[in-house]
């Protein structure tokens, strides 16, 4: 639909923002993109130390509480642990796949699972995991798959690990713009839906 | 769609690395005392304390600057200088030749009883004149010179003669060397890497994620 059109810069975003706000109307996609945003980041920020987290969850006398304390730490470590480009990094792909999350569970109420576009954020989430991990000189999911190539320099790595989350980033911004497109053709039919029911009620009562 | 990558890579998680989540804390604790065993080992706090932090770092890392300049200094504030905590120091040669010879020189100022002075020295050296600003670059040259690590060893009141021969010892860059081995087989994958109750943990983790595991030791 939209590659053989060709829409203004200015007119996507407009659908994006339009989407958005669609979205932010209805308090259930709010919660569902805020704690969407919230596992993503959790998620990027413990990549590397799942094992870590099942010693937590499975063979420690914590309480449950003390249990959610400690993934809620790792949050910390985004002002501490990483350097502010790879951190604002993490924290915009949390924010925009937040936003797609809810756009997807939108889009899927109101038209079925089959009009969810192929490309709907997966690829960047991939990214964003790769990237987001190296909180470490060195230490990411990257580093077996670029040892493979040749590629061992560990500042190296750090650089193409903020690259992969920005990547990230960029890839879901486009699969937002897809599925604020089926937002906006959503409400524009629920929209004609209602006129039409409300042209028939005027004839009836005519 | 979305979910097919986020199963696959948790399935690269579960398959692996082999699953140690059946253990006990005492089996975690004793293979934390085993994994000790690697010839000299460079110890900030007594001997006899209770808990056990594993640290693998290279001082050229920037974030294990960033472990030592925050979570590390909670840590030897809290627990070491308690005399409940102890962190053995496995320095590592990951980013550069300077690094080995920086690790090296680990060994060197334990020779004089200076082990802790020089491991605050070295790191405090990278982080204010490169890593504070995020001037990244330095991982790129050869910061940790000869001269360089005499200057510490010298602010440091080491006898900088024997510190400078010492730099050059064989035997020391073999124990270097043999941490390399040690963390390749506790499963750690860069710097900064800990082992604490025989669980491996990547990155400078703040401050609190460290208190939880320590106290689980005490």
């Amino acid at each position: 639909m939209s590659s053989k059109l060709k829409i203004p810069l200015k007119s996507k975003v407009r659908v994006i923002l339009k989407s958005i706000l669609t979205l932010l109307s209805k308090p259930t996609y709010i919660v569902l993109m805020v704690i969407s945003m919230i596992s993503m980041a959790g998620l990027i920020i413990w990549s590397l130390n799942l094992e870590l987290i099942a010693y937590i969850i499975f063979d420690t006398p914590l309480t449950i509480f003390e249990k959610l304390e400690f993934f809620a730490y790792g949050y910390q470590s985004l002002f501490t642990s990483y350097d502010s480009f790879l951190s604002l990094g993490i924290i915009i792909f949390s924010f925009l796949f937040g936003i797609n999350i809810g756009m997807l569970a939108y889009v899927i109420r109101r038209q079925g699972l089959k009009s969810i576009p192929k490309k709907s954020g997966g690829s960047g989430f991939m990214f964003a995991i790769l990237g987001g991990g190296c909180v470490a000189c060195g230490t990411s999911l990257l580093a077996p798959v670029l040892a493979t190539v040749g590629a061992t320099s560990v500042p190296l790595l750090r650089g193409i690990g903020a690259i992969f989350t920005w990547a990230g980033s960029v890839l879901i911004v486009y699969s937002i713009y897809q599925l604020s497109l089926l937002v906006a053709s959503s409400n524009f039919k629920d929209s004609n839906n209602k006129q039409n029911d409300n042209g028939k009620k005027s004839l009836i009562n005519e | 769609m979305l979910l097919a990558p986020a199963v696959l890579l948790i399935g690269f998680f579960v398959l692996s690395e082999p699953s140690n989540s059946t253990k006990s804390l005492d089996s975690r604790n004793d293979e934390a005392k085993t994994s000790e065993d690697v010839g000299q080992e460079l110890i900030i706090g007594e001997t006899s304390a209770r808990a056990v932090i594993v640290e693998y770092a290279d001082f050229k890392c920037p974030s294990c600057g960033a472990f030592h300049q925050e979570a590390g200094r909670e840590l030897r504030a809290n627990y070491v200088q308690e005399n409940k905590l102890k962190i053995v120091f496995r320095p590592m040669n990951v980013i550069g030749p300077d690094s080995g010879r920086a690790a090296v020189g680990a060994y060197c100022a334990t020779d004089q009883s200076k082990f802790v002075e020089y491991h605050d020295a070295v790191f405090d050296f990278m982080w204010e004149n490169y890593y504070k600003a995020q001037n990244y670059q330095a991982e790129f040259e050869d910061v940790l010179t000869e001269s360089v690590l005499s200057d510490i060893s010298r602010g440091i009141e080491l006898d900088v003669a024997s510190f400078k021969n010492c730099l050059n010892d064989d035997s020391k860059l073999a124990q270097v060397n043999s941490n390399e081995v040690s963390a390749q087989n506790a499963g750690v994958r860069g710097t900064p890497s800990f082992v604490v109750n025989g669980e491996v943990i990547a990155g400078p983790q703040p401050y609190q994620v460290f208190k939880s595991l320590v106290d689980l030791q005490l």
